[in-house]
């Protein structure tokens, strides 16, 4: 990546951000119930686990790690991101001639070409959950944190292989959404519900598991064969992802778009 | 029955409706068989969609499996019976397809200005276009579906064929009430420049309220009780309760008055809502 990509890059997101904080109030509002959507989501996991005491050995902070994790990596996906997650929509629109016409690199282009605003609330509220978590597991913080950037690889890549199906399927942007919001509450699962063949999906078709699985066991059991895998399982999602992409991409029309981006 | 008589009165002739309000229900209809087959045209999708539904589902199982496996709590239903249970809340999350997502899209693009001037209402468009796609989705899902969690739970609940069935209807009545609040919270993009933000927080409430995690009695009793004065009752728990063998359960009969209650609610809040965002829009522009 030269210079001229990062100061590109760079202007990139500061753009984004001023797109956020453009319509101040909305965004407020918007940034509340986010957190509230969050919060209500975790106070589940509290009902759940006052009933239950231990589901698979997991305990109410292995969620908040968990969950954590994916509030972290779904909020920077959505900011730095998002563009992935609409990729779908874009292949349908033709709205990638934008990006296939610029000099810039075009998956760089494609997920900063747009942000979700909700992102750096998303951020801030995972960050501060994981805190939490930390505190009371007494994980390394900067293993932690590093094993985040792993996740949002691995979630990105995700979407980035889930999204690009979109090359082959039409009118399939609401179903992706769904699907990767689907990923990101399996990924807050307990492990020992994906058993049998279930494992095998959650580290194969759908690598969830490198997102918060995995990871978990590297973090609490101090396991150095998890840390591995992870990092196995996240270059080897990021790897394929982009194939996936890149095949799709020979497919890709504009068709008949009637407009201009300015 | 009185669905198939108007369908069969409005195809053999509908030029002769003389009432206006026969006539718009005859567009809405159209609407919806439209939304039908469209839906059913996009196999492939509708395919990946239901084979996500189905894994989510055994997941659930699963889920189920393990908290009996390990003993912690004393279930008061046959673990089977919460499977069954845990595996038709799933299925009503994908029943309906995601219309604040298209009503979102209509106010980002613009292209609801145009639609407001049809002559018909567009939150009853995009509602009857809901239920067209959702009865394409419960076709597929109330018989493969069904089929594959029979199969790989291994039993009926033990409230058999009738408790499934008639959980399985309410659920779909449950879904169109479900459909309406997505509407709601489409039309919220009017006012933030999103409608995934409150989406999202009515889908937790969903979630959380509805039952989609356990069954609400499990819940502490403040909070069943608070889930009780909830629409949210009836999309979920309500319908779905009807495969948990046990004695505690709603009747039918209470299920439907419900229903219709919630529903008479929520046709007036969706229509106040709509006209209160429209005025807005017709008076600061889009």
């Amino acid at each position: 990546m030269g210079k001229g990509t990062l100061s590109y890059l760079w202007v990139l997101l500061k753009l984004n951000m001023k797109a956020a904080l453009a319509l101040r109030a909305a965004y407020a509002v918007r940034t509340i119930f986010n957190i509230g959507n969050h919060a209500i989501y975790l106070f589940l996991w509290v009902v759940i686990f006052k009933t239950i005491p231990s589901i698979g050995g997991w305990r109410m902070e292995h969620i908040l790690i968990a969950y954590g994790l994916g509030i972290l990596t779904w909020g920077l996906l959505s900011f730095f991101a998002a563009g992935l997650r609409t990729l779908p929509r874009q292949i349908d629109e033709g709205s990638l001639d934008v990006y296939l016409t610029n000099p810039r690199p075009l998956l760089m282009n494609i997920a900063l070409g747009s942000t979700q605003y909700a992102g750096p609330a998303e951020i801030i509220f995972g960050l501060v959950v994981l805190t939490i978590a930390g505190h009371l597991t007494s994980v390394s913080i900067p293993l932690l944190i590093f094993l985040g950037l792993c996740a949002f690889i691995v979630f990105a890549s995700l979407v980035l292989a889930y999204g690009s199906l979109g090359f082959w399927l039409k009118d399939y942007h609401a179903s992706a959404e769904e699907m990767y919001f689907n990923f990101f509450i399996m990924a807050t699962r307990p492990e020992a519900v994906f058993h049998n063949w279930m494992g095998w999906v959650i580290v194969t078709i759908m690598p969830i598991a490198f997102m918060t699985h995995i990871p978990l066991r590297a973090l609490i059991d101090d396991n150095i064969y998890a840390l591995g895998l992870t990092l196995f399982g996240t270059t080897l999602s990021a790897i394929t992802a982009y194939a996936v992409f890149r095949t799709g991409l020979k497919r890709y029309e504009s068709g008949n778009r009637f407009g201009v981006h300015g | 029955m009185f669905c198939a008589l108007f369908i069969k009165m409005v195809r053999d002739n509908p030029q002769k409706m003389k009432s206006d309000y026969l006539k718009k229900l005859y567009v809405l209809y159209v609407f919806a068989k439209t939304s039908f087959d469209d839906h059913m045209g996009h196999r492939l999708r509708l395919f990946f969609r239901f084979v996500m539904c189905v894994f989510f589902m055994f997941v659930f199982i699963e889920f189920w499996r393990l908290i009996a496996r390990e003993n912690f709590i004393d279930l008061p239903f046959p673990i089977d019976d919460v499977c069954w249970y845990a595996c038709l809340t799933q299925m009503m999350l994908f029943l309906s397809p995601r219309l604040f997502i298209s009503i979102d899209q209509d106010v980002r693009s613009g292209d609801i200005s145009y639609l407001l001037i049809r002559p018909i209402s567009y939150i009853a468009m995009r509602v009857s276009e809901g239920i067209g796609a959702m009865s394409a989705n419960a076709l597929l899902y109330y018989t493969a579906g069904i089929a594959c969690v029979g199969f790989y739970i291994g039993d009926l609940p033990s409230t058999g064929w009738v408790g499934l069935g008639t959980a399985l209807l309410f659920l779909y009545l449950g879904s169109i009430l479900h459909l309406m609040y997505q509407a709601i919270s489409g039309i919220t993009a009017l006012w933030l420049q999103q409608a995934e933000a409150f989406y999202r927080i009515y889908q937790k409430i969903l979630i959380v309220l509805g039952g989609l995690y356990m069954p609400i009695p499990l819940y502490p009793d403040w909070l069943y009780t608070l889930s009780k004065f909830t629409p949210v009752y009836v999309m979920m728990y309500g319908p779905a309760q009807f495969v948990l063998g046990w004695d505690n359960g709603e009747s039918s009969a209470e299920i439907l008055g419900l229903l219709l209650f919630w529903f008479a609610v929520t046709i007036f809040l969706l229509g106040w809502f709509y006209r209160a965002c429209v005025s807005r829009l017709e008076v600061n522009g889009g």
